[in-house]
């Protein structure tokens, strides 16, 4: 009843504007019954009804200086305590544990909560040090059981936990113990009259729509969406934490974590051989299993069902490749009550082997597994053999190549089940690895070598030869050639090697033609060595891709920019850059693939280089005639605003120094543009005879040669979106955005320029200076101009894309949230669009409707 | 007792000052009335989970040895490992008839004449245990049903008897005393088991590590004993003492000595035999064990051949590290043998070893 009447006041409060007391309303009500939807109305509300020193405190770019933190403690702990609790973390390891105590001694709040759930879920590595501020956040949710902590545990639980194993197998711990004590909390139902603070919520803080998710949609161009139905890139800025191939090569299976709030975990299943989309995305992490074309997932049978019960499939779902068919085998019958499928694989004879396990009721007996075969074409299906397991985790399961013999891993403990027999027929303990054909037990980097094993019979078949070092471990293996690595402690990998293996005796293999890799240190699994190129993933769950196989993973960062040359696109953002080939006008194999040290904050790419601006000034030119040798051209200090390339092949260089300079096809610097601010936009004329360049307000237009000024135009009167206060240290995102406000673009009869200003497009006619708004009457966030026809794009605030002809005709062509990206490829056929919700993600929009005329 | 009373004892009781509470126990004890002990019960609890000094344990002791009637409780933790806080002596409850399970630590001061006067006592845990301290060994313990001794100190068991006795150190232990137990497990290092002669009802005896030569103290449980595991034995020679060992299903001795199965043949009821390191050869004197289910050959460097025991209905033989090769199995165990080198006896049918260290148990070989 109080929480009702709770609810009810919340609701009006936040009509009437008094954020602070409908918080503190939603507080009390959330204490009284921790619903989820009351967790999160909170946290929409909360960063609204802060003081001055908490919005100050969610401001500071980087670590938050301690007596800041503190002071805003001392006064006002309540109602500054999501800024408190979102900022905790951005300091030293020793000071964030001391803020933890100290937020974990106040009240239960659902602010607390929440911060402390994304850290469960975003902070990639934790190391063991951490464990007792671990410990007191868990003390924290059991405080007060609510079914939102519970549901982020849980996600948590079922994904890899990125840490050392003493911290793995700590965390796993925890996380098991914390799911039972919060297992009261599962269905907590808001308070009666919820509606009326939803609805108010919306009504004051409307969301832009977020993209639809999962979608199968790439930056390769292979499918294009519909106009109006943008989809977000699945991989940029998540966390991998899942990588397999299927043995033949066929399919690939990516495990995304969730690292932004939209993302839900989920599956992306790619067929190799077919392009660059996925063919399927499947919520969670589901028991997968490749076969020859097919592959068998577990999943309940509804699809929404699908997304509730994912934790306990009972059934399978068979996606046949041959026959483009979905098909479904119900096991419910079948089944033990309370018995879920933990691991699958196929035989040689396209029978199914399923692994199932449930936890006895009663809690005194052991967990119990099961062995399942079920063969496809007959549909029987028998269990083969039951048996007792200390746990229902890290399952897998693997069959000899007679069917005969069937191998149930669980933790590293095998049992190995005869068919015919049906009886355990051999057992060990001993950590085993599916490598192609071969089963590895990796070395331990000491005195322990990489053995081969014949798991039928527990046997060492071969071990690599004593002359190799020690601390190598084959990673992957396929036929004779394998992925090895130096395996260390407390030391970064160094990158993987591919080696080919010859027999040296009769139990012993030595590795030859030993070849480095490319790609990052710290490689965990490699997945594609016969291809030339590699799919590696990091210990902090991003995914690198080296030559053919990036195609499939363009970037785990953050898309910041693309650009087009002739034959080329390039895609960059976050540490790396990438050159792909244009195939048929969508984005094909990749050609060049950069990485640098220090984040990029602009790239540019021309018909004969690519230009990239690093840190603070750091400009380079990589020459594609002299295999991308790296030059470094020098005569700037701050970070870049905009790179942009002239159709003459020169590059015009606008940075946060107060310059642009221009710079001849061979890097050599042609003339310095001055301002008195940070140059935040620039843009070459068609011909490439002139350029224009803008700061803040002022718009400026050179001369190619020489550098002479030819015009200067004041767009005060439109009202620039004003720019942060010190550009220079602005991080890549925010300088790409805010070059997004002041971008300038000359249309493509080079008569005309466009401005974005905050009153929307300003036409200025550089050869008498005339201003006139153009469209619109929101600030522009991003401008590109078509390549062929007197028309630019640009996106507004609330996530609408336009486009505009030389009249001030517009049409709305999709809506999402872009970050400040948009690019037309060379033809002017596609459309790209970045957006903010899926971090950098991409829609390839084909113009197919009439110019406005 | 009226309300009045009551609430003046529950007062007092709270307080933290010695002085203050020790007056509710008199008011208890002047009473006479068994009561107030339940009126404190509540109190009692929170006082216990309370991390304060050791008051609260001593304060409880007190007014149990106050109460004029025998109280309900039954276990009794005095300051051991565990918890920080907690009686700091046995003394108040000398010859308590009541209390059944004692666990305590030993400290210089150890009330020993209070440990064997407690009659009823079924279950003792005691840490930091040196039984070469002055009064330990004075005068036989009381018969208990479980024992347990944990310390790093090496342990002269004395003359005593529990049925299940448990012993957890650093140091080494003798069973050189009369001794009478039914179920002994060691973690440590055992170095003598004479004593072992007057345990005519043992059924398993189990250690980390022995250095005994031969398993002389064994033979007057020759018929009872079940089960016998000796995670590492380096100079064990002989099993003679438990020749026709009727009894006894399952035998582990590891990186041992012994060089032949002589004895070993002898024990018909043996299910589950692992004799990892061995220097046995022959395998023949084995041919009569009709229970075998398990046979555990690791590192017998010597073995050769499996023929003589190609007849037995074996579960798994484990032969890693032997000299058979696989095309020498015969054809009636090539579907039982194993090469692992860790390999899950249990799954098999070998009894669990509890608190054994890893490196003793079944599946790992013997360091």
């Amino acid at each position: 009843m109080l929480a009702r009447f709770r609810v009810r006041r919340a609701a009006q409060f936040l009509e009437e504007g008094h954020f602070f007391l409908a918080m503190e309303r939603l507080v009390q009500a959330w204490r009284s019954g921790p619903a989820a939807a009351l967790l999160e109305a909170v946290v929409r509300v909360a960063p609204h009804a802060e003081t001055a020193l908490g919005t100050a405190l969610r401001a500071v770019d980087g670590k938050v200086d301690p007596a800041l933190w503190d002071e805003v403690l001392a006064r006002e702990p309540f109602r500054d305590l999501g800024a408190l609790a979102d900022t905790a973390h951005r300091t030293s390891s020793k000071d964030a544990q001391t803020r933890i105590a100290r937020l974990c001694a106040l009240p239960s709040d659902p602010r607390r909560s929440a911060a402390f759930g994304r850290w469960l879920v975003a902070i990639p590595f934790r190391a063991t040090s951490t464990q007792p501020a671990w410990a007191q956040m868990f003390d924290s949710f059991r405080a007060l059981p609510d079914p939102w902590t519970l549901a982020t545990v849980e996600r948590v639980a079922a994904t890899d936990i990125p840490a050392g194993a003493t911290m793995q197998k700590w965390m796993r711990q925890q996380l098991a113990q914390l799911q039972e004590d919060l297992r009261g909390a599962e269905k907590i139902p808001p308070p009666a009259g919820f509606e009326s603070v939803e609805q108010a919520l919306a009504r004051r803080f409307p969301q832009a729509p977020a993209p639809s998710l999962p979608g199968a949609t790439s930056i390769g161009a292979a499918a294009l969406p519909e106009v109006g139905t943008p989809t977000g890139h699945p991989f940029c800025g998540e966390l991998v934490s899942g990588l397999r191939t299927s043995q033949d090569g066929h399919f690939l299976s990516v495990t995304l974590g969730r690292l932004h709030g939209q993302l839900p975990i989920r599956t992306c299943l790619f067929d190799l051989g077919e392009g660059a989309l996925p063919f399927e995305c499947l919520p969670g992490a589901p028991p997968l299993a490749f076969g020859d074309r097919q592959v068998a997932v577990a999943a309940p049978h509804d699809e929404d069902e699908r997304a509730q019960a994912i934790q306990e499939p009972r059934g399978v779902l068979l996606l046949d490749r041959h026959a483009s068919s979905r098909e479904w085998w119900d096991l419910e019958d079948l089944l033990p009550a309370g018995a879920a499928i933990l691991a699958m694989t196929f035989g040689g004879s396209g029978a199914l082997y399923v692994v199932t396990g449930h936890r006895p009721p009663d809690g005194h007996h052991p967990d119990q597994t099961s062995l399942l075969r079920l063969d496809l074409e007959t549909g029987e299906a028998e269990v083969e053999w039951t048996g007792g397991a200390r746990s229902l985790r890290a399952i897998e399961v693997s069959v000899d190549a007679d069917e005969r013999f069937v191998r149930v891993d669980i933790q590293g403990h095998q049992h190995v089940i005869d068919r015919d027999e049906k009886r355990l027929r051999n057992a060990y303990r001993c950590t085993l690895q599916a490598m192609g054909a071969s089963f590895v037990s990796p070395g331990d980097g000491k005195g322990l070598r990489t053995r081969f094993i014949d798991w039928v019979l527990g046997r060492v078949t071969h071990t690599l030869a004593p002359r190799d070092p020690t601390n190598l471990s084959v990673i992957d293996c396929r036929g004779a050639r394998v992925v090895v690595q130096h395996r260390r402690q407390h030391t970064p990998m160094k990158p993987p090697q591919l080696a080919t293996l010859h027999a040296s005796s009769a139990t012993t293999y030595e590795l030859k033609d030993l070849r480095r890799l490319k790609g990052d240190r710290d490689t965990l699994a490699v997945l594609d060595p016969e291809a030339e190129g590699a799919l590696l993933t990091t210990e902090r769950g991003e995914v690198v891709a080296t030559e053919r196989a990036a195609r499939f993973l363009p970037t785990s960062d953050c898309v910041l920019g693309v650009g087009f040359s002739s034959n080329h696109a390039l895609v960059w953002g976050g540490h790396r850059a990438l050159v792909l080939e244009l195939e048929d006008r969508a984005l094909g194999a990749v050609e060049h693939g950069l990485q640098e040290r220090n984040l990029l904050h602009a790239a540019a790419l021309s018909d004969d280089a690519l230009y990239v601006g690093i840190g603070k000034g750091g400009l380079r030119r990589f020459d594609r005639q002299k295999k991308w040798k790296s030059q470094t051209l020098k005569g700037h200090r701050f970070p870049f605003a905009r790179l942009a390339v002239s159709s003459t092949g020169m590059l015009a260089s606008a940075c946060t120094d107060q310059k642009c300079n221009l710079w001849s096809a061979a890097g050599v610097r042609k003339a310095s543009l001055q301002h008195l601010a940070p140059v935040l936009g620039v843009d070459w004329h068609p011909s490439g005879d002139a350029v224009a360049t803008r700061s803040g307000s002022i718009l400026r237009v050179w001369q190619t040669k020489g550098g002479p000024l030819i015009r200067e135009v004041e767009l005060h009167p439109f009202e620039a979106v004003a720019s942060p206060d010190d550009p220079t240290k602005a991080s890549p995102e925010e300088l790409v955005r805010v070059s997004g406000h002041h971008a300038i673009v000359w249309m493509a009869d080079g008569a005309t320029l466009v401005c974005a200003t905050a009153a929307g497009l300003v036409a200025v006619n550089p050869s008498n200076g005339a201003t006139d708004l153009l469209w619109g009457n929101a600030p522009v966030h991003a401008l590109a101009s078509h390549p062929g026809r007197t028309l630019v794009a640009c996106a507004t605030e609330d996530g609408g894309v336009w486009l505009v002809n030389a009249s001030g005709e517009a049409r709305r062509i999709c809506q999402v949230r872009p970050t400040g990206v948009l690019a037309f490829d060379r033809e002017g056929v596609r459309l790209f669009i970045g957006s903010t919700d899926a971090v950098g993600a991409y829609t390839v929009v084909p113009l197919t409707f009439p110019e406005p005329a | 007792m009226n309300a009045k009373t009551r609430n003046k004892i529950r007062k007092l009781w709270k307080s933290p000052d010695e002085g203050v509470w020790r007056q509710a126990i008199e008011l208890v004890e002047s009473l006479g009335d068994t009561s107030a002990l339940g009126v404190l019960a509540a109190d009692l609890d929170v006082r216990f989970t309370m991390d304060e000094s050791a008051v609260a344990g001593d304060r409880l002791l007190a007014l149990l040895a106050a109460g004029p009637e025998e109280p309900s409780l039954e276990e009794l933790r005095t300051r051991c490992a565990r918890m920080r806080f907690g009686a700091t002596s046995i003394t108040p409850v000398h010859g308590a008839a009541w209390l059944r399970v004692l666990h305590a630590q030993q400290t210089d001061d150890f009330d020993w004449n209070a440990l064997r006067s407690l009659r009823g006592m079924c279950q003792l845990t005691l840490t930091h245990v040196d039984l070469q301290a002055p009064g330990a060994t004075d005068a036989p313990w009381p018969p208990l049903d479980r024992l347990e001794l944990n310390g790093t100190l090496p342990i002269h068991l004395p003359r005593l008897s529990a049925q299940r006795l448990r012993v957890d150190t650093q140091g080494t232990v003798h069973f050189g005393a009369h001794l009478a137990a039914e179920e002994i497990h060691v973690r440590g290092e055992v170095v003598d088991v004479r004593g072992l002669a007057a345990s005519p009802a043992l059924r398993s005896f189990l250690c980390d590590r022995t250095s005994v030569v031969s398993l002389e103290g064994f033979e007057a449980s020759k018929h009872t004993l079940e089960q016998l595991h000796f995670g590492t034995a380096p100079q064990l020679n002989s099993l003679h003492a438990l020749r026709d060992a009727t009894a006894l299903k399952h035998l582990y001795v590891g990186a041992s000595t012994l060089d032949t199965l002589d004895d070993v043949g002898t024990m018909q009821a043996l299910a589950t035999l692992s004799l990892t390191g061995a220097a046995v050869s022959d395998l023949a004197p084995l041919q009569g064990l009709k229970h075998l289910r398990v046979l555990d050959l690791r590192r017998c460097g010597s073995v050769r051949s499996l023929d003589p025991i190609a007849d037995l209905e074996l579960d798994l033989v484990v032969l890693a590290g032997t000299a058979v090769v696989p095309d020498a199995v015969p054809p009636s165990l090539r579907h039982r043998v194993s090469w692992a080198d860790e390999p899950q006896l249990m799954l098999f049918g070998a009894p669990a070893v509890g608190h054994i260290r890893r490196e003793h148990r079944w599946s790992a070989f013997p360091t």
